[in-house]
């Protein structure tokens, strides 16, 4: 098996943390939410940047129709109508031209290094999430058998799994069909109806799909007690083909499902949305042009979504890098001109009222990575 | 010469810099021109013509609120047969039908954890319970539901009565009130349970069927203490169990 096939075949999973030591923080209403996209997301054809006259002429064929506009500026890929929504609301923020410092193209290389935080692929045993846990309380236990290391840290955290969500993503109307032989004749009649009425429209919020899981995030995540971080994986972002544009292709879906998760978290914390922000991370991006395959490679910068009730948003943050091919990185892929660390620093320095300085030097230490968090929140 | 040649270069190239084809904000210029930009880290907004109001939760809520309310108070003024008919048994306020009766007494206990509800629009609990309604020993399945339809609001509770045993009596109740939901032609969906009391909607035709179903049974003792009692039970059953356990 080629380690590419082994990414497609990652599963979505959801992990929620916990801190004994909640009481200690300086907001402990606040929440993160971390979704992790694995594979690499295109961000010039999530995050549009019409200020770039070369783009077309790079990927025509991977440009949507139907963009949703921000500006005469940005647009956002057409499956995000929710994201786009929150945006125009001020909730979300856009940064483009992003990246941890990683230039080097590989999946597990660059997933390891954009959790651990630190300076060099595999050369931490804890994630940066996990790290600022561990400066704003007094540690934990580690509950859970799979603890992603984004959320590691050194004395551990209360962690766990929500065992409970056993659906299934396809919901069918199975019950009400084995339950129909036992109904007397009108009941069967009203059973019938029930069935055409919700078959292939059943949505159980509780299964697996990034979906669910986003809705048990929401769910936990509001409650007074409940974690006070969450990762959700969504994969298959590595879309070296068929990637869609002026075709349908992968990243309709891959994007759509990225909305779908945000609009279902935003439901499921209820009030709680004001206290929350959520950021999402990929290991890299993808390159400029299209390649044979109606796809791209693996590139570097890429876009990021910072939302959440308290987030200053409807705008796009970037210091666009410029497309020609002497700005290109390595004249094939976007360059990064903004340290998506800086951006984790502000969410963290936001939710868990730590101060930049100590974020920048004990969590990612980088003791002078920028500011950003006065760009970022409100 | 060359040194000459070397500093207009240099003037020419720092005129360009400073003086880019676009500036931040909104929307303030058109497509920018190829190869010039703002320098640094600029904050591009939404367009003023598409940009809305930033609310938190509560105020998006009270907005969604209002416009729901003065869009279905409109709507009403369609249906003054189904008010009329709705305020024999509820009270109206400001468009919201109240059901009018909260008698009786349930005494008894829970026999699991109160649990949510996943209802696509909705929301709520569910709850076992054993004990004495009135004079009726009971075990029932209670669920508390707050449904929505477009721009409706109701909440509702739900009872799915253990009809085993020797309960003679409450399967001729549930007879008649099977009866009763084809004679009122019900459409709230069977399959949440045997009975069931819309306590409170913005709907008033939801409000009439509710009357209509309160009228077609009211014969019947333990049906008519149900309806009249279902603010007791739903009360049992929001108040009861306020954890869900995650192992």
């Amino acid at each position: 098996m080629k380690r590419r096939d082994l990414l497609k075949m990652g599963a979505a999973g959801l992990s929620l943390a916990s801190l004994p030591g909640w009481a200690n923080i300086a907001n402990p209403e606040r929440r993160l939410v971390v979704f992790f996209l694995e594979g690499g997301l295109d961000g010039l054809s999530t995050l549009v940047p019409k200020l770039e006259g070369r783009l077309e002429s790079f990927r025509e064929e991977l440009m949507p129709d139907n963009l949703l506009d921000l500006s005469s500026h940005w647009a956002l890929h057409p499956a995000m109508r929710s994201t786009h929504q929150l945006m125009l609301q001020q909730d979300i923020l856009g940064i483009h031209a992003t990246s941890f410092p990683y230039t080097k193209r590989s999946h597990f290389e660059g997933q390891n290094l954009i959790q651990g935080g630190g300076l060099t692929p595999f050369s931490e045993s804890t994630g940066w999430v996990g790290r600022a846990l561990d400066i704003a309380s007094n540690g934990g236990r580690a509950m859970s058998l799979d603890t992603p290391l984004l959320l590691r840290g050194a004395t551990g955290v209360d962690n766990y799994y929500p065992a409970h969500v056993n659906g299934s993503s396809t919901p069918t109307t199975d019950l009400l069909q084995r339950l129909h032989g036992g109904l007397s004749p009108e009941w069967q009649t009203e059973n019938e109806k029930l069935i055409s009425r919700l078959d292939g429209r059943v949505f159980n919020s509780r299964d697996r799909s990034p979906r669910g899981l986003s809705a048990e995030a929401g769910q936990a995540l509001s409650r007074p007690d409940g974690p006070v971080a969450a990762m959700i994986r969504l994969n298959g972002y590595d879309t070296h083909a068929g990637q869609g544009g002026k075709r349908p292709g992968r990243l309709f879906s891959l994007v759509g499902e990225l909305d779908s998760c945000i609009s279902t978290l935003k439901k499921n914390l209820g009030r709680a949305w004001d206290n929350t922000t959520f950021i999402t991370l990929t290991e890299f991006g993808r390159t400029v042009k299209v390649n044979g395959s109606s796809g791209t490679e693996h590139g570097y910068g890429t876009a990021m979504l910072v939302g959440g009730g308290a987030v200053n948003g409807g705008a796009v943050l970037a210091d666009w890098p410029g497309l020609a091919k002497s700005d290109q990185f390595e004249k094939r892929d976007l360059m990064a001109t903004t340290d998506s660390r800086s951006i984790c620093a502000a969410v963290l320095e936001h939710t868990f009222g730590l101060e930049h300085d100590e974020i920048a030097e004990r969590v990612f230490f980088t003791p002078n990575l920028p500011r950003l968090t006065d760009r970022i929140f409100l | 010469m060359r040194a000459l040649l070397i500093s207009a270069l240099a003037i020419v190239l720092a005129a360009c810099q400073a003086n880019p084809t676009t500036t931040s904000g909104s929307g303030g210029s058109s497509k920018t021109a190829e190869g010039a930009y703002p320098a640094g880290l600029q904050r591009y907004e939404v367009s003023p013509d598409l940009k809305q109001p930033k609310m938190n939760m509560a105020q998006a809520v009270a907005v969604k609120e209002a416009a729901d309310r003065a869009r279905n108070l409109e709507r009403n003024k369609r249906l003054s047969g189904d008010i009329a008919r709705a305020v024999q048994h509820f009270k109206e306020q400001d468009g919201v039908f109240v059901w009018k009766y909260r008698f009786g007494d349930f005494s008894g206990k829970a026999l699991n954890t109160r649990e949510d509800l996943n209802i696509p629009g909705g929301g709520g609990y569910k709850l076992s319970v054993e004990g004495k309604f009135n004079r009726w020993q009971i075990n029932a399945l209670l669920r508390s539901i707050d449904f929505g339809v477009l721009t409706d609001r109701s909440h509702m509770i739900v009872a799915h009565i253990n009809k085993g045993g020797d309960h003679d009596k409450l399967q001729q109740s549930l007879k008649r009130w099977d009866k009763a939901l084809l004679a009122c032609r019900s459409t709230i969906p069977y399959a949440f349970g045997d009975l069931y009391l819309v306590m409170e909607t913005t709907n008033p035709a939801i409000a009439a069927l509710q009357v209509c179903l309160f009228e077609e049974t009211k014969e019947d003792q333990f049906l008519s203490a149900f309806l009249k009692g279902g603010h007791v039970l739903d009360d049992f059953v929001g108040n009861n169990g306020l954890d869900v356990i995650i192992n």
